[in-house]
């Protein structure tokens, strides 16, 4: 039975225990789309996607139509892709250039890049009425992410990316110009789950031996130590960075450089390789670019909804409180040789996607814990690990891979916002 | 121009990868492949580059192994069991591109329920090029690639031979 409009949060989720009617109850997400993607801030694109003057790309603003727009002064605009005078979408292609200003097919009206109505056919019959410009989104940009909220006064963008900032940096910083590229498109794929059970699924490390067996009895690959060890061998731990971003830090358990391209001491690096290890020793000092050449890119999810995983740039697409759409590209570095970008990009289908190695695995469990909660409503226990993770002088958390520390980090931070 | 029996071999191949792929015959499919066969399923459709685009599935023949590998585990939770399919293959047409080589253009639909977690029936319909050669007297599949024509929508899981 649905709840009422007035869902207490803090009887629903608790300490590491989480009431399984928030990922199926249709009240409760009509309370997260405002709360957490209207009123706060969550990822929309990257400005590689729209490089010149008038690109744009469609985007979903928790269900709200919106086009991420480049405009004549080089500045990112994100505007409703709704026509104010009727409601028609104004954008229907996924990508594309609008020519300087963006036209609705329905009756003529012209909006400029800024959103600005610009002009509308037979304008003597709309003399002295109010015709509105189209809603602009609040845009913030570090480094090239590009996140947005409908809120026009929200808690400052750094204050919410919080540490979320140094994931960004580590996953940036892979290039030695310090510039990644979105420019091979997007695969998108649909599960028939709750957006959350995503969430929890991607930054979850206790679910890999048994979720991605197959793969582990059919290949050598770097997540082998995450899979196969003892449970007191394992040395990649779970990290809360704090504001619901955390993070599953592989690189704990890497021996040797560039592991995180699919490099060992068994698989010596390509020439391409090397040289790419050689830019970066140029690029930065030598511990900084020992540690990049060791750790790679960050596997960590930035609250709601943008997953940084590894080499692969991931965020989810919240339409419907039954169903995500997962989308997906490969992170392509600039100041590299193509053949480290085309390497990126086979990564990318081998882990992610409908079809990949790892992901339709996560897909059908996550799909079979989202019937289970058609029936009566249970606890989900995330408490693994309460008794052993440990906190920093920062207030970072830290523990054992396979403790639930991170999924609490996103349900703490998830209660904090909807019992705001 | 090819022969009336060169046309009937190559049909006879295309629809038996079909069945073996319906069926989940893992080890029967893979016996059908050169040993550099590429499987490809881009995203885009018009003159696409796999080293400049993201494709759904772009494997070369190690990584063919491996997934047949993974699907023979018993623990490939996204084909276990696999998935009851149907595909039809028509409109086959065939062009004869060198000495007992030959490019295979053919559209099929794809009925597929998927029984591991959703119960739900999925269409998947497009195009297959096939590239055929002849290895040791037989007739085997080199390349194949398949436009769906919803590679760009989203997609739900495609772990079964597609």
């Amino acid at each position: 039975m649905a709840l009422q409009n007035t869902n207490d949060y803090s009887a629903l989720i608790g300490n590491g225990l989480v009431d399984s009617r928030v990922y199926r109850d249709e009240s409760i997400f009509k309370d997260e789309m405002k709360k957490i993607f209207h009123d706060g801030w969550s990822f929309v694109a990257h400005e590689s996607e729209v490089p010149n003057v008038g690109d744009y790309v469609r985007r979903s603003i928790g269900g709200e139509p919106y086009l991420v727009v480049r405009d004549r002064a080089g500045e990112i605009n994100i505007l409703s892709n709704k026509c104010t005078h009727r409601g028609t979408l104004l954008c229907q292609q996924e990508k594309g250039n609008v020519r300087g200003a963006i036209t609705c097919w329905y009756h003529g009206w012209v909006f400029g890049l800024e959103g600005e109505l610009k002009s509308i056919p037979y304008e003597a019959g709309s003399k002295g009425l109010d015709h509105q410009c189209l809603p602009k989104a609040t845009v913030g940009n570090y480094k090239g992410f590009i996140f947005a909220t409908l809120n026009s006064d929200p808690i400052d963008f750094l204050d919410y990316l919080g540490d979320g900032a140094s994931l960004i940096d580590r996953a940036v910083e892979c290039s030695p110009v310090q510039k990644i590229r979105l420019s091979t498109g997007w695969a998108k794929f649909l599960y028939k789950t709750n957006w959350k059970l995503q969430c929890e699924n991607n930054i979850d490390g206790y679910h890999v031996n048994y979720v991605h067996a197959s793969l582990a009895r059919s290949i050598e690959s770097r997540y082998n130590e995450a899979v196969l060890a003892e449970e007191e061998k394992l040395k990649t731990t779970a990290v809360d960075w704090g504001n619901g971003h955390s993070e599953l830090f592989l690189a704990a358990g890497f021996e040797s450089d560039l592991e995180w391209l699919g490099y060992s001491d068994v698989k010596p690096l390509k020439p391409f390789a090397a040289t790419y290890r050689d830019q970066l020793f140029d690029a930065y000092e030598e511990s900084r670019a020992a540690r990049i050449v060791r750790d790679g890119p960050p596997h960590a999810l930035i609250f709601p909804n943008l997953f940084l995983a590894e080499t692969n740039i991931v965020y989810y697409e919240v339409n419907d409180v039954g169903q995500t759409v997962q989308r997906h590209t490969p992170m392509l570095l600039e100041g590299v040789s193509d053949e480290v970008n085309v390497r990126i990009i086979r990564l990318c289908e081998a882990a992610l996607g409908p079809t990949s190695f790892f992901l339709p695995d996560d897909g059908v469990i996550t799909e079979r814990q989202q019937a289970a909660f058609q029936g009566e409503p249970m606890n989900i226990d995330l408490r693994r690990g309460l008794g052993r993770e440990k906190q920093d002088g920062m207030g970072v958390m830290e523990s054992h891979v396979t403790d639930e520390v991170t999924n609490r980090a996103f349900w703490n931070r998830y209660k904090e916002i909807m019992t705001a | 121009m090819i022969s009336n029996e060169e046309y009937r071999e190559v049909c006879e191949l295309i629809y038996r990868e079909a069945r073996f792929a319906d069926e989940a015959k893992y080890g029967e499919w893979e016996s059908l492949l050169t040993d550099d066969m590429e499987y490809w399923v881009p995203i885009e459709h018009d003159n696409p580059d796999p080293d400049t685009q993201l494709s759904l599935l772009y494997d070369n023949r190690s990584r063919v192994s491996t997934r047949i590998r993974m699907l023979k585990t018993g623990v490939r939770h996204a084909q276990v069991p696999p998935s009851p399919m149907t595909r039809v293959i028509s409109n086959v047409e065939v062009e004869s591109t060198g000495d007992d080589e030959y490019t295979v253009s053919s559209a099929f639909m794809l009925g597929e329920l998927q029984i591991q977690s959703t119960g739900d029936l999925h269409w998947w319909i497009g195009r297959l090029e096939h590239r055929l050669r002849r290895v040791d007297g037989e007739l085997k599949i080199a390349r194949k690639r398949v436009d769906l024509i919803n590679s760009k929508e989203a997609v739900p899981a495609l772990a079964f031979l597609i």
